[in-house]
């Protein structure tokens, strides 16, 4: 009996067949990725810390340039060449584009030694460094800070404690009310003894923080995500550019013990940023200093950190010229999508123009 | 045109069927490699795919290979906590089998005590891995009955004519079935209860390291956790014994713009 539907699908399997078989060879060719693209110099390291200032970009018109600079501090889950994944995927690169001056922290990665750090040393030992260090080599008293997804919750802490140091805070994909029905991350670590974790761990590891990431949506991103590789497996440029995510996915650096206790307990499970109850070395971190301008950027599909977690910012800052911006996207697509790379740096480098002319 | 539709809807409720067939099989044999019999060609066409793919791709970070088997999406979960390298500890059921002989007395006592909390540990681990791997099983069961039951509505009007499609859908419902678990109280509280138990079997184990390091006089885990204390302590003295640095000079609220002072720098 002929079938035409199953001859159909015995067709779309062979051809699925075939395509795999040159996928495998394409990707044999593909050897290793190479990852950052843009010229960058070391300016100042301590402990696992490296501060880069990138090079100006040379098509940069003069007119538009950012007197301010900026310093980017980035999450301590992943690693910060996310922000320029390559030269088209580039957050960094156009933000040099539209004539920024831009700096950024590389955390590195901890090891035994670092599983006592605290988020004070993160907030109130390394990020003033970084800014002192910033401030010195472009000669300016404040400068702007770009936080990144955790490393913007520490950017708000550190803006709340010195904010005579920041001259506009721009938050992106921030988690600042960890406490909203569509956190999941948080509803998991509810019942988790931190405690034990730390202990019995020293530094978190990575792999198992990528595996709890995994979790959100197993089908999608344990199996989907492979498949559909399948669609483009013989276009090499696209294979480089999935094997140079895969890369940054899984290069996830362990988290200092302590630090990871502190950051779950306070401001994960107990909210204690929202709650203005958070203290960092003897002192309150109060929201309502943050009374410089501030920018906060979420990504409406953020399945990691919904924007229910960022948009309360708005209340919660002193700021009087608070504003923000919805990409639709998610956690991920914020940085490297082609939408965003149109739309994120101009937002960025637009708002900070506005303001870069004020005293 | 009736009669071709119904031969589609043939394909998918065998395919179906044998995701069912494979689940259930995979479910008694507790071992995660283990496949059902390819006997139907779609089977067959996918495992090929991914023994090659297998052979080629990069592995992920924790050592598993995420395309070994797109189906089995629970052991992908519980591989969290396995991240912390003790399932399959052969250690652990060492221990176990040591209780079994050993009387908690006498001079050996404080050893086999720490050994006994070491197996129990173990076993209230393997209790909760299997409690959690029953619910991600019935995470896939039921979006297999989810995916059916999309099939039907879709009926005639968008009949699905390609195994991708029919593989998405899978996806779609999937992901459907576990966000409602994720979400939920109950599976929160289980998978911490994996979480922490996982945490108190590694300490256990720590513990039994530790005392037979310190039999040989090596050095031990909470003895570099004590240097590194220390020295965390030293250095914030030092710290506090140097003046601030932090506080901006106010020499530099000059008028004078950055861009001449940094093209002044590079004249330098």
């Amino acid at each position: 009996m002929t079938n035409v539907d199953v001859d159909k699908i015995q067709r779309e399997m062979q051809e699925f067949s075939q395509r795999f078989a040159r996928g495998i060879g394409a990707l044999a060719d593909v050897g290793s990725v190479t990852l950052g693209s843009a010229p960058k110099e070391q300016i100042y390291s301590q402990d696992k810390l490296v501060l880069y200032r990138y090079s100006p970009s040379e098509t940069a018109v003069r007119k538009d340039r950012v007197r301010v600079p900026m310093l980017i501090c980035y999450a301590l889950v992943n690693r910060p060449y996310m922000m320029d994944l390559q030269p088209d995927r580039s957050l960094i690169r156009r933000l040099l584009d539209r004539g920024l001056d831009v700096f950024l922290i590389d955390w590195g990665y901890p090891d035994g030694a670092d599983r006592y750090l605290e988020i004070s040393d993160y907030v109130q030992r390394y990020l003033p460094k970084c800014v002192d260090v910033v401030a010195a080599t472009t000669g300016v008293e404040k400068i702007n800070l770009l936080g990144v997804c955790q490393g913007g919750t520490l950017s708000l802490c550190y803006a709340a404690l010195q904010p005579e140091r920041v001259r506009n805070l721009i938050t992106m994909v921030t988690p600042v009310d960890f406490r909203t029905p569509e956190n999941l991350l948080t509803k998991w670590t509810e019942h988790v003894d931190l405690d034990q974790l730390a202990s019995a761990t020293g530094n978190v590891p990575g792999e198992m923080l990528n595996a709890l990431f995994l979790g959100l949506m197993p089908f999608r991103l344990n199996s989907q995500k492979y498949v559909d590789l399948m669609d483009h497996i013989e276009d090499p440029r696209a294979l480089e550019n999935f094997l140079r995510m895969e890369k940054w996915i899984f290069d996830s650096p362990d988290q200092p013990g302590e630090m990871f206790r502190q950051f779950m307990q306070w401001l994960v499970k107990e909210n204690r940023l929202a709650k203005g109850t958070l203290q960092l070395g003897g002192r309150a971190v109060d929201l309502k200093n943050v009374r410089m301008p501030v920018l906060n950027i979420f990504a409406s599909q953020d399945h990691l950190v919904p924007p229910s977690a960022s948009r309360p910012l708005q209340k919660l800052v002193g700021s009087r010229d608070y504003s923000a911006h919805e990409f639709k996207g998610g956690h991920i697509g914020i940085y490297v999508s082609g939408s965003a790379q149109r739309e994120i740096p101009e937002r960025i480098a637009r708002w900070l123009r506005e303001r870069d002319a004020e005293k | 045109m009736k009669d071709r539709q119904t031969h589609t809807d043939d394909w998918i409720d065998e395919w179906i069927a044998r995701q069912r067939e494979t689940l259930a099989q995979n479910a008694n044999q507790r071992d995660q490699g283990a496949q059902a019999n390819p006997a139907d060609f779609l089977r067959r066409w996918f495992e090929a795919g991914q023994r090659s793919f297998a052979d080629a791709a990069p592995r992920s970070g924790d050592g598993s290979q995420p395309f070994a088997d797109p189906f089995n999406v629970g052991g992908a979960l519980l591989g969290a906590w396995a991240s912390a390298g003790l399932f399959h500890s052969s250690l652990a059921q060492q221990a176990s089998d040591v209780l079994d002989r050993l009387p908690p007395i006498g001079l050996a006592r404080e050893q086999t005590e720490g050994w006994r909390e070491l197996a129990a540990a173990h076993a209230q681990c393997q209790q909760i891995e299997n409690e959690l791997r029953s619910v991600l099983l019935k995470v896939q069961f039921d979006a297999l009955d989810l995916l059916s039951e999309r099939v039907r509505k879709r009926g005639a009007s968008e009949p699905i004519d390609s195994f991708r499609t029919l593989y998405d859908l899978w996806v779609e419902c999937g992901e459907q079935v576990y966000s409602e678990l994720a979400h939920s109280e109950s599976y929160a509280k289980l998978q911490a209860e994996l979480g922490n138990a996982t945490m108190r079997l590694r300490s256990r184990m720590q513990s039994v390291i530790e005392h037979g390091l310190k039999q040989f006089d090596l050095p031990t885990r909470s003895e570099l956790n004590s240097l590194h204390r220390q020295i965390r302590e030293l250095r914030g003295q030092l710290e506090q014994a140097q003046p601030a640095k932090s506080a901006p000079a106010k020499k530099r609220a000059t008028r004078k713009t950055p861009r001449k002072r940094v093209a002044k720098a590079r004249r330098r």
